[in-house]
C-alpha cells in the first residue's frame, strides 16, 4: 500500500469514527427513544418512532444512500423530509434525516452507506 | 405494516397540532366525528377519519398516506384510524414513496366508563344525561355516547349495541357515527342500554302522553 493510500485509509477511518447521529424528537411519556453520546447505540421502545440526522465529522451531511436495518422485524428505517434544515458551518446542503421505528424487542444494526453503523436496541 | 388511505391535502399554513413530532404536518379528528382531537387516546373499537394538513416550506403538499407502525394496535385503512387493542404506536405521515413528513404517537385504551349525552337536532350538545329522562310521546330525542378512560375522554366513534326494555321507544340510526334518534311510541317507563367495548351506559325513560294529561279533570292537581 502506497503512502497516499495509507493516508486516505486513515482519513477514511477517522471520518467514519466521527459520524454523528443526532436525535431530533423526544420519546413519548414512559417510553424510550435515545441515542447514546457517541451515537453508536440507539434505544427505542416498541412502537416508538425517532427522527434523527446523520452528520459527518466535518459537519457535512452523511451520504445520500438509503439507510437499512439488518432485521426489519426489530426496527424499520424511513427517509425523512426536512422542512427547515439547520445551518451547517461547513456543509452546503441539508443534512440527511431519517426516522427509525421500533417494531419488536431485540437488537439489530442500522447501516448508512459510508458511515459507521448504529446498534439498535428495541425494548418492550 | 399497512399503507393506508390517500388523503387530500388542505393548502393552508397551520400551527402544528396534537404533538406532531417535527411540526411539518397537522393530524386532527374531523369535527363530524364529534370526538376530541388526536391529543386523546383512541378507544378500543373507536374510529376516526383524520384530516391531514402538511405545512411544508416552498411547496404544496405531496399526496400523503397514513402508515401505522403496529396495525394490531391501530389500523390505518381507507383513511380511517381504528383502535384495535390497548397499546401505543407511531402513526407515520408519508409520501407515496415512503418519505416521512411527520409522525404522531397514538395510544389506544379500553374504555372504563361511558356516558350518554343529549343533542339538539342540529347536532349541538345539550349535556350529559344524569340517569333519567322524561320524554313526550312522539317527540324525537337525540343521544350520543362518550367513552372515558378514568377521567379522560377517549377519541373515536365507537359503534355499540342499543336496546330498550320494554320497547316503548324506537331507536333510529341517523347515519351519523354513534348518534341515535329515539322516538317514544307508547307511554310508560323503560330503560335504554348501550353496550360498548369495555363499558356500558344506561338511562331510564318515562314516556308521557300529553293528550292523557289534558284528560285530567278540572280542579285536579
Amino acid at each position: 500500500m502506497s503512502a497516499s493510500r495509507a493516508w486516505l485509509a486513515c482519513l477514511a477511518m477517522v471520518t467514519l469514527s466521527c459520524t454523528s447521529y443526532r436525535p431530533l424528537t423526544p420519546a413519548p411519556p414512559g417510553r424510550t427513544a435515545t441515542l447514546d453520546g457517541s451515537g453508536s447505540q440507539l434505544r427505542l421502545s416498541r412502537g416508538v418512532a425517532l427522527a434523527f440526522e446523520c452528520v459527518t465529522g466535518g459537519g457535512n451531511p452523511c451520504g445520500p444512500g438509503q439507510p437499512e436495518v439488518d432485521d426489519s422485524k426489530i426496527a424499520r428505517v424511513f427517509p425523512m423530509h426536512a422542512n427547515r434544515p439547520g445551518g451547517y458551518a461547513t456543509g452546503s446542503s441539508a443534512p440527511q434525516r431519517h426516522v427509525v421505528l421500533g417494531m419488536s424487542p431485540g437488537e439489530t444494526w442500522l447501516r448508512i452507506p459510508g458511515e459507521s453503523p448504529v446498534r439498535v436496541v428495541v425494548v418492550p | 405494516m399497512n399503507a393506508a388511505h390517500l388523503v387530500p391535502f388542505s393548502l393552508a399554513l397551520a400551527n402544528a397540532a396534537c404533538g406532531m413530532a417535527v411540526q411539518q404536518a397537522e393530524l386532527k379528528a374531523k369535527a363530524a366525528d364529534d370526538s376530541p382531537e388526536l391529543g386523546a387516546p383512541l378507544a378500543v373499537g373507536g374510529t376516526i377519519h383524520p384530516n391531514i394538513r402538511a405545512t411544508l416550506d416552498g411547496t404544496a403538499s405531496p399526496s400523503l398516506l397514513l402508515v401505522s407502525g403496529h396495525p394490531e394496535i391501530v389500523s390505518a385503512e381507507d383513511g380511517k384510524l381504528t383502535g384495535r387493542s390497548p397499546g401505543m404506536t407511531a402513526i407515520l405521515v408519508t409520501t407515496r414513496e415512503g418519505v416521512v413528513v411527520d409522525f404522531h404517537h397514538l395510544w389506544v385504551e379500553r374504555a372504563t366508563r361511558a356516558t350518554l349525552h343529549r343533542l339538539y337536532a342540529d347536532g349541538r350538545e345539550m349535556g350529559e344525561v344524569s340517569g333519567h329522562i322524561d320524554v313526550i310521546l312522539g317527540e324525537p330525542l337525540y343521544l350520543t355516547p362518550k367513552l372515558y378512560f378514568g377521567a379522560q375522554e377517549l377519541a373515536g366513534a365507537v359503534e355499540g349495541k342499543w336496546s330498550v326494555e320494554p320497547p316503548l321507544v324506537h331507536i333510529y340510526d341517523e347515519g351519523v357515527a354513534q348518534r341515535r334518534r329515539l322516538v317514544a311510541e307508547r307511554p310508560g317507563v323503560a330503560v335504554l342500554r348501550l353496550e360498548l367495548p369495555g363499558a356500558e351506559a344506561q338511562v331510564s325513560f318515562r314516556v308521557v302522553d300529553p293528550n292523557a294529561r289534558k284528560e285530567v279533570p278540572e280542579g285536579a292537581t
